[in-house]
């Protein structure tokens, strides 16, 4: 199928749609929406587009990228219209059934991205791609924000995409995948989710917090920013711990 | 983001009259300018100088080269933050080596001046903004570290003769005041009228220069809160005629 984007009204007839299925009685899915010409227009240059399983967030926003990168369609990251038109195109994917047989959309934030405000992250297409284009010379540096189910981001990736100059940081995304992807389990490691304890994600981002006062984050490394940490992240430095790994730099 | 308070490396604050920021508007084409005087702080010249851009959540940063050899990038382009309303700047001045990043002089909170603006000082208490996401809501107030933003549903269209309109003026902007005020005192419990970088004490220096409204009250007076923050309603209605703009509306004064 080409590529299209929803316009005002196609955008509007996609929240009544959701807002269907967030309730009792929710509507069909809207397949002719995707290229009603009243509803919808054609991105230029024409891009062919697969209705294919994209599988986790990572492999999603690699196959956008790529496919916008091959077309050349630049200043895609605030066209509101063309993510809303993709998730509505992956919406099987996007939001599946529930063990009640039933769908939860959630928030419009997911389906509609709003390029101004930092909800644009939970955008469930817009968000990941955003992410891998600004880790685009080395993707997998961002590993614990790009991994997981299309339609569960989940609070670490909440944690850090609500500030954009930390999940922009090269220094500090390479860090967090460090101390908390799991690259065998391929998700978080155990506990690092956690609302509350030693180490934990959100540990992490108070001692940013404190880092910031003090340091230019952006001119650090991922090894500048794994040597100040305290103690208490040592449970999750990967083997060899900390100081052999640091110990010569 | 962080309190910026103890400062146990020395870090140099950068004096609002050393930084100018002006903006370049074309439609969502918005670049910046800035002249930095850096030359009285005694930075390293080997030091990193970077501006950075931001808005609540949303982020862009600018090498500048270094503290000896200011190098002004060719990409200033603000395009990244749609309309450039209500984006603020900060200068940092960082060691480039030996430890790499360390903090020697900061500004932040910047607010830049639009090229057509002759007020350079000029501080706005609110900052409109469009949001095309709203749905049904027609405004909405937030609130970060540095600023209250106003939303206005751009999808009803023309957002800023919106927020201009006369209706909307006296229904929402008393409202608006009146949370502003609550969540400073009940929720935020800042009572200070001093600090005019922090937005917090601003609003209150504006509630106090009206007509009739008494200091801010102290911490310990919260029962005292909400009449004082009636009273600084009631005194901003009465200084911007709240109820002759709606009541020329209601009663057919001009076109409804």
């Amino acid at each position: 199928m080409n590529l299209r984007r929803l316009n005002e009204q196609g955008i509007f007839q996609f929240s009544r749609f959701l807002d269907s299925v967030a309730g009792n009685d929710p509507w069909r899915y809207p397949e002719e929406l995707l290229t009603d010409p009243k509803m919808t227009e054609k991105t230029v240059p024409a891009v062919e587009i697969e209705r294919r399983i994209l599988g986790n967030r990572f492999v999603a926003a690699q196959y956008l990228f790529n496919l916008f990168k091959k077309a050349g369609m630049g200043n895609v990251e605030r066209d509101r219209g063309l993510w809303a038109w993709l998730s509505l195109f992956y919406f099987n994917e996007l939001c599946p059934e529930d063990r009640d047989g039933r769908r939860r959309p959630g928030e419009i934030a997911r389906w509609v991205p709003d390029p101004l405000s930092w909800r644009y992250y939970r955008h469930l297409l817009a968000g990941p791609y955003r992410i891998y284009a600004a880790h685009q010379d080395k993707p997998e540096r961002a590993m614990l924000v790009l991994q997981g189910p299309l339609h569960k981001p989940g609070d670490i990736v909440e944690q850090f995409a609500a500030r954009q100059e930390v999940i922009t940081n090269r220094g500090i995304m390479e860090a967090a995948s460090i101390l908390y992807y799991d690259r065998d389990g391929g998700g978080p490691k155990r506990g690092a989710a956690s609302k509350d304890g030693k180490g934990t994600v959100r540990r992490f981002m108070d001692i940013l917090n404190q880092f910031d006062v003090t340091w230019d984050l952006y001119s650090l490394e991922a090894p500048d920013v794994l040597r100040m940490l305290p103690e208490e992240f040592s449970r999750f430095f990967p083997v060899p711990a900390r100081d052999e790994l640091f110990s010569k730099t | 983001m962080p309190i910026r308070t103890i400062n146990y490396t020395n870090r140099k604050r950068i004096l609002r009259e050393h930084v100018s920021i002006t903006l370049n508007e074309r439609g969502e084409n918005t670049t910046f300018d800035a002249i930095l005087h850096l030359s009285g702080y005694k930075l390293p010249p080997e030091a990193r100088v970077f501006v950075e851009a931001y808005r609540q959540t949303q982020y862009k940063r600018f090498d500048f080269g270094t503290v000896g050899l200011v190098h002004v990038p060719a990409d200033r382009s603000l395009s990244d933050f749609g309309s450039a309303e209500g984006v603020l700047f900060r200068v940092k001045v960082v060691t480039s080596n030996d430890p790499r990043g360390m903090l020697l002089a900061e500004a932040d909170q910047i607010r830049p001046r639009k090229s057509k603006d002759e007020d350079e000082n000029r501080m706005p208490l609110l900052t409109v903004m469009p949001n095309a996401n709203m749905g049904d809501e027609i405004w909405r107030l937030e609130f970060d570290e540095q600023q209250t933003r106003l939303f206005v549903n751009s999808a009803l269209g023309d957002w800023r003769g919106i927020a201009r309109d006369r209706v909307f003026i006296s229904l929402v902007y008393p409202s608006v005041f009146r949370y502003v005020l609550w969540r400073i005192l009940h929720q935020e419990r800042h009572f200070d009228t001093d600090d005019m970088d922090d937005w917090r004490s601003r609003w209150l220096r504006f509630a106090v220069s009206l007509p009739g409204v008494n200091n801010v009250p102290a911490e310990e007076d919260e029962d005292q809160f909400d009449d004082w923050i009636e009273n600084a309603v009631y005194a901003f209605c009465r200084r911007h005629n709240i109820r002759a703009l709606y009541e020329n509306y209601w009663t057919g004064g001009w076109n409804r």
